[in-house]
C-alpha cells in the first residue's frame, strides 16, 4: 500500500480524536457523579424538583367588528402541591370549604396514581369568599397552595351559547387521547361550537417553570439550571357574526320559544347571526361542570345544548316549494304561466287519498307566480307528480340539500332527501311513489333540512343563483396580531337559469307584499323584501312555523332563516323574527329608508 | 481461498467480548428501567432479547461471507435504502416522524440499512485506484453520494442520525488522505457558523484560516473562494437567524430536531443529569433507581438507557462502559489499519465512525453536553432494528478482521 506511513498517521489522529471525545464524557460523568453527587442525590431524593405549568391564556373571540364575545378570566385553584403528608391538610381544607373530605381524598388518589410526583388539582373556580378563608388559613395547610389559572368567560352569558361553545379540561381518559397533541393534565379543550372547530388556533402554547421544593412541598425559588419556558397565548379569532344583529335575534326567541335562526349575506356566505333557542350558560363548563347543572341540561326536555341551526333537521314545509318550482322550470315541465289541469278547491285527490290545501276554501286557477304568493299546496301536489320522487330528489341535491353546506363548524347535519332507492329499500320495490311526490313538493312527508340548508338556499337564490358556503370564521390573528388565516369564500353557480332564478325572486317578492301574500308580517317600510312562509307538519306535535326571506330585493344584503318549533303557522310567528331581524341588519348597514320627518320636529 | 473460521489467530475475540458484554449491560439495563408499573414496557426486554438473537445470528453469517461480496452488494444496496428512504416519507408517521416502515409483523427504520449502504458505496467509491484528491472537485461524487440519504433522513426528521453520516463521510474521506488543510478548509464553512456567536470568535476564525492558507501553501485561486464562502456564510447565518422571531426560531429549531422538545426545553436533560449524578461513585445498585419510577422521559429505555444504567451503577459503572465501548473502537482502527483490501479498510473505518459518533452524541446528551437528539446508544439502547444493525456492523468489522492480510 502506497501510503502506510499517512494511514499509520491518520489511525493516530483518529485514536487521538477517540481519547478526545471520551475523556470528555469521563470528565463530565465524573463532575455530576462525583463532584456534584450531593446536589444531585438532593433533587432526586423525595423528587424535590418540581415543574410548575404555566397555562397559555385561551385567544379570544370578536365579532366582525371587533365586540368581544370570549375571553378568559382568572380563576384561583386549590391545589395539593407534597407527595406525602397531606390527610390532614385536606381534611381540614374541605372543613374550610364546607366539601365533602372523603371526595377529595379520592380524587388525590385517583390522580397520583397517573402523577405520582405531581400536584393535584383539589377544588377549581374557588369563590372569592373561599378564597379568603383558605389564605387566612394558609399557616395550617402546608400540603396546599393557590394558584391562579385562565378559565374561560363568554362576554354575553349564554347568547350565542351553540356558535361559540364551550371548553372544559382533560380528564384521564381524555388526557391519554390528546398528550400526543401536546395537552397536558388539566388543560382546557374546546367541546363543541368554534371553541372545537377552532382549537388549534385558539388554544396557546403552555410555558414551564421549574422549581425546587423543600420535604414538605414549599417552594425553595426556581432551578437555575432549567430555563422557565414563557406561556404563548393562543391565536383570536374574528368571526363573521355581527354581534348587534345576534343580540337581537336571540333576544326575539322570548317565552320558552324553541328554534333557529340564520342570518346570511348572499354575497359572501358570512354568517351574520346563527341563533339556538333554548341556549346555555357556556361559564357553566368553564372549571368543569357541576353534576346538578349539568344533569338539569341534559335532562331539559326542550334539549338546550343541541344547536338546532345546524344540527337538527326539520320538514322544510312550503319553504321547499321554491325547489319544486325550480325543478319543474329547469325541466321544462311548465312555463311561469301554465296552470295545472286541477284548480284548487281545497283538496286533490290522488290514489284513494284527499290531500288538503292549507287554505279549505281552495285558491282557484293559478299561475306559478300565484301558487307561490298564496302557497298553494293542491298546485304543488300536481308539479311534484309531473316531476315524480325522482325530479323531486335530483332538484334538490342540486340545490344542496341531503349533504351537509361545510360551514366551519361541528356536527352539521346533512338532512334527508329522499330518493327511489330510498323508497325502494323502505317501501319494497315496486311500491307506489306518486302520494310521497306530493307530500315531498311541498316539504313533507320525509324532507328534512337544517335551518342553515334552507337559508343557504335563499341566500344563493338572492344572489343571482351563484351559492356562497356558509362560513364563520372571518380572521385568525396571533396574539401580536400577525394575520394566520383570512376568510375563505367559496361560490358555486347552481344550475338554474337567469330566467328561473328571476321568476322565483319575483314570486318571492310576492308571497311578501302581494294582496294574498302569507309572509307580509316580514314588511319593511321603505324595503322590498323577499320571502316564503312554511308551516311545517309536525308528527310529534303542533305545525313547525318558518320564514325564509332575505331583502333588500335588487342588491340582497341578508338572507335569513326562522324556524320555531311547534308555533303554528310561518306567518304568524317566524315571519316578524325574520323581518325584526332583517330591519335591524339593514338598519346597522344605514340601508333603511327613513321616514319622512316633519320639519317642526327638527326644532 | 482457504476459509478462516473464528479460533483463528486473527479474529478478534476481545472485541466480540467488548460487545456482548455491552449488549448484556444493556439488557439488563433496558429490564431495569421497564419495571415501573407500565404494563405495556415490563415485557420488552424479552423482545430485546429475540432481537439479540437475532442480530448475533445474522452476525454469525455476517463473518462467514468473504467481505469482497459486500463490495457486490454496495450499489444494490444503496439504491434500494434510498428507495426505502424516499418510502418511509409517505408512511404514517410515529410521534410526529416518519422514521419507521411497518410491515405488519415488524417495524422497520430504513436509515439504519443506509447508513452501511453508504458506508459500502462510499468504501468502494473512495478504494478506487483512480480516485485521489489532486482535484478538489473529485469530492462532489462522495459529498452527493452522502448529501442524498442524509437529506432524506433529515426530511424525516431525524437529526442525530442525519447527523452521523456527516461524521461517517469526514472520517471515510480522511481515511482516503485527505491533508489536514484540505479537511480543514473542508468544514470551514460549518465552523464557520459556528464562529459567528460572536464577532471576537468569529474574527479569531478567519485569522486563523488566513494562517491556515499560508501554512499549508495554499495557491490564490483556491483560497480566494474558500475564504468567500467563509464570509458569505459568516454574514449570513446571524443575519437569517436574528431576522427570525422568537417563536419562528423555535419553529425552525423543532422542525429540524424534533426531540428538542419545546415545551420541556431542559427538563428532559435535567432530569436525566439528576439520574447521572444523583447515581454517585457506586450507583443506587440495579433496579433501585428512583428517577426512571417517575417516567420522566419516554425514551428512558431507549435514548436515554444510559442514564438509567448511571444511575444503578455510578460512576465505577460508567467507567467500564466507556472503556468497553472505548476498547470496541480502538480494536476496530487497528483493523481497520490494518486491512491490506482497500475497500475493507474504509468500510471498517466508516463502522467506527458510525458507532463512535453514536456513543459520543448519545452519552453526551444524557450528560446535557450535546443538545438533545433522538439517537440510540449502540447495543444498549432499546430497538431491534439498530441492535440488528450495530451487530451486523459488527460482523463485517470481525470479518475484515479475520481476513485483514487478503487483498
Amino acid at each position: 500500500m502506497a501510503n502506510e506511513l499517512g494511514r499509520r498517521e491518520r489511525t493516530i489522529s483518529l485514536l487521538a480524536l477517540l481519547v478526545l471525545g471520551f475523556s470528555a464524557l469521563l470528565l463530565r460523568s465524573g463532575y455530576l457523579q462525583v463532584v456534584k453527587h450531593g446536589y444531585y442525590a438532593r433533587l432526586s431524593q423525595q423528587n424535590r424538583l418540581r415543574r410548575v405549568l404555566i397555562p397559555a391564556p385561551r385567544g379570544l373571540v370578536f365579532d366582525c367588528s371587533g365586540v368581544l364575545i370570549a375571553q378568559s378570566r382568572p380563576g384561583f385553584e386549590l391545589m395539593l402541591v407534597t407527595v406525602n403528608d397531606w390527610l390532614s391538610s385536606v381534611n381540614k381544607a374541605a372543613g374550610l370549604l364546607g366539601m365533602d373530605s372523603l371526595l377529595l381524598k379520592s380524587s388525590v388518589v385517583s390522580q397520583r396514581k397517573i402523577f405520582p410526583n405531581d400536584p393535584v388539582v383539589l377544588v377549581k373556580d374557588l369563590l372569592p369568599e373561599q378564597v379568603a378563608r383558605i389564605e387566612e388559613n394558609i399557616q395550617d395547610l402546608p400540603a396546599l397552595r393557590l394558584e391562579v389559572e385562565s378559565l374561560r368567560k363568554t362576554e354575553h352569558g349564554s347568547q350565542a351559547s351553540h356558535l361559540v361553545g364551550y371548553t372544559s379540561s382533560l380528564g384521564q381518559s381524555e388526557y391519554v387521547k390528546y398528550k400526543d397533541q401536546g395537552y397536558s393534565y388539566g388543560d382546557y379543550i374546546g367541546k363543541g361550537g368554534l371553541e372545537l372547530k377552532y382549537e388549534n388556533y385558539l388554544r396557546g402554547t403552555n410555558g414551564w417553570d421549574f422549581i425546587e421544593v423543600d420535604a414538605r412541598g414549599r417552594d425553595l425559588g426556581t432551578v437555575t439550571e432549567a430555563e422557565r419556558i414563557e406561556p404563548e397565548p393562543g391565536s383570536n379569532i374574528y368571526l363573521t357574526i355581527d354581534w348587534r344583529l345576534e343580540s337581537l335575534a336571540e333576544s326575539l326567541f322570548t317565552g320558552g320559544m324553541i328554534g333557529a335562526a340564520v342570518a346570511i349575506e348572499p354575497r359572501t356566505g358570512r354568517v351574520l347571526a346563527l341563533v339556538s333557542s333554548p341556549n346555555f350558560d357556556p361559564n357553566l363548563f368553564a372549571a368543569g361542570i357541576r353534576s346538578e347543572d349539568w344533569n338539569r341540561l341534559v335532562n331539559d326536555p326542550s334539549f338546550p345544548l343541541w344547536d338546532r341551526a345546524i344540527r337538527s333537521a326539520y320538514p322544510p314545509g312550503s319553504t321547499f316549494k321554491v325547489v319544486t318550482a325550480a325543478a319543474a322550470l329547469e325541466e321544462s315541465l311548465i312555463t311561469p304561466e301554465t296552470r295545472m289541469k286541477v284548480s284548487c278547491h281545497g283538496s286533490l285527490v290522488i290514489g284513494n287519498r284527499v290531500f288538503k290545501c292549507w287554505k279549505r276554501g281552495g285558491h282557484g286557477s293559478l299561475d306559478l307566480h300565484g301558487a307561490i304568493v298564496n302557497s298553494c299546496d293542491v298546485y304543488f301536489y300536481q308539479l311534484g307528480m309531473l316531476l315524480q320522487i325522482k325530479g323531486l330528489a335530483d332538484w334538490s341535491k342540486k340545490l344542496g340539500f341531503n349533504r351537509e353546506t361545510g360551514i366551519d363548524l361541528p356536527q352539521e347535519n346533512a338532512g334527508l332527501i329522499p330518493d327511489d332507492v330510498w323508497y325502494q329499500k323502505r317501501l319494497g320495490k315496486y311500491a307506489k311513489t306518486v302520494g310521497h311526490s306530493a307530500n315531498m313538493s311541498i316539504g313533507q312527508g320525509e324532507v328534512l333540512a337544517t335551518p342553515l340548508q334552507v337559508a343557504s338556499l335563499y341566500a344563493a337564490l338572492a344572489n343571482g343563483g351563484v351559492w356562497c358556503q356558509p362560513h364563520v370564521l372571518l380572521k385568525a390573528e396571533d396574539y401580536k396580531g400577525k394575520v394566520l388565516t383570512g376568510e375563505v369564500i367559496s361560490k358555486k353557480r347552481l344550475p338554474l337559469s337567469n330566467g328561473t332564478v328571476a321568476v322565483l325572486k319575483q314570486a318571492l317578492y310576492g308571497a311578501v307584499n302581494d294582496p294574498g301574500h302569507t309572509g307580509g308580517a316580514a314588511q319593511i317600510y321603505g324595503v322590498k323584501v323577499c320571502g316564503k312562509t312554511g308551516t311545517a307538519q309536525n308528527p310529534h306535535g303542533n305545525d313547525h312555523s318558518w320564514f325564509v326571506g332575505f331583502a333588500p330585493m335588487d342588491d340582497p344584503a341578508i338572507a335569513v332563516a326562522v324556524l320555531v318549533e311547534n308555533a303554528g303557522h310561518g306567518s304568524e310567528i317566524a315571519a316578524p323574527i325574520a323581518g325584526k331581524m332583517m330591519q335591524r341588519y339593514l338598519e346597522i348597514k344605514g340601508l333603511l329608508a327613513q321616514p319622512a320627518i316633519p320639519a317642526a320636529r327638527a326644532q | 481461498m482457504k476459509i478462516k473460521l473464528p479460533g483463528s489467530r486473527d479474529f478478534d475475540l476481545q472485541l466480540l467480548m467488548a460487545v456482548l458484554l455491552l449488549c448484556t449491560i444493556g439488557l439488563i439495563s433496558i429490564y431495569s428501567a421497564t419495571q415501573i408499573d407500565q404494563p405495556h414496557l415490563s415485557g420488552l426486554w424479552q423482545k430485546q432479547l429475540f432481537s439479540l438473537g437475532l442480530g448475533l445470528l445474522l452476525m454469525a453469517v455476517t463473518i462467514a461471507v468473504p467481505f469482497r461480496y459486500f463490495e457486490a452488494f454496495a450499489w444494490p444496496m444503496y439504491i434500494l435504502s434510498i428507495i426505502l428512504l424516499v418510502a418511509v416519507l409517505f408512511a404514517p408517521p410515529v410521534m410526529k416522524a416518519h422514521r419507521w416502515i411497518n410491515f405488519g409483523f415488524v417495524r422497520f427504520q430504513p436509515s439504519e440499512l443506509a447508513k452501511l449502504a453508504t458506508i459500502f458505496v462510499l468504501a468502494k467509491t473512495l478504494s478506487a485506484h483512480d480516485f485521489s484528491f489532486d482535484k478538489f472537485w473529485k469530492l462532489l461524487v462522495p459529498v452527493g453520494l452522502v448529501l442524498l440519504p442524509a437529506a432524506l433522513v433529515l426530511a424525516e426528521p431525524d437529526l442525530g442520525t442525519s447527523l452521523s453520516f456527516a461524521a461517517l463521510f469526514l472520517t471515510m474521506v480522511f481515511w482516503q488522505g485527505l491533508s489536514f488543510g484540505n479537511f480543514f478548509f473542508m468544514v470551514s464553512p460549518v465552523l464557520s457558523m459556528v464562529a459567528v456567536i460572536s464577532m471576537p470568535s468569529w474574527i479569531g476564525f478567519m485569522v486563523l484560516m488566513a494562517g491556515a492558507f499560508w501554512f499549508f501553501k495554499v495557491k490564490f485561486k483556491y483560497a480566494l473562494p474558500i475564504f468567500l464562502i467563509n464570509i458569505f456564510i459568516g454574514s449570513l447565518a446571524p443575519a437569517v437567524w436574528y431576522g427570525l422571531k422568537g417563536y419562528q426560531r423555535k419553529r425552525l429549531l423543532t422542525f429540524v430536531n424534533p426531540d428538542l422538545d419545546p415545551k420541556g426545553a431542559g427538563w428532559h436533560v435535567l432530569q436525566s443529569k439528576i439520574a447521572v449524578g444523583s447515581g454517585g461513585l457506586l450507583g443506587k445498585g440495579f433496579l433501585q433507581g428512583t428517577q426512571k419510577k417517575l417516567s420522566f422521559l419516554p425514551e428512558q429505555h431507549t435514548d436515554f438507557i444510559f442514564s438509567t444504567f448511571a444511575e444503578e451503577f455510578g460512576f465505577i459503572g460508567v467507567m467500564i462502559v466507556l472503556s468497553l465501548f472505548g476498547w470496541l473502537l480502538f480494536r476496530g482502527m487497528i483493523i481497520a489499519r490494518q486491512a491490506r483490501n482497500r475497500f475493507a479498510s474504509f468500510t471498517a473505518i466508516g463502522i467506527i465512525a458510525i458507532i463512535g459518533f453514536h456513543v459520543f452524541l448519545n452519552i453526551g446528551v444524557t450528560l446535557g453536553i450535546m443538545p438533545v437528539t433522538g439517537i440510540p446508544l449502540p447495543f444498549m439502547s432499546y430497538g431491534g432494528t439498530s441492535l440488528i444493525t450495530m451487530l451486523v456492523m459488527i460482523g463485517i468489522l470481525l470479518n475484515i478482521g479475520l481476513r485483514r492480510y487478503e487483498y
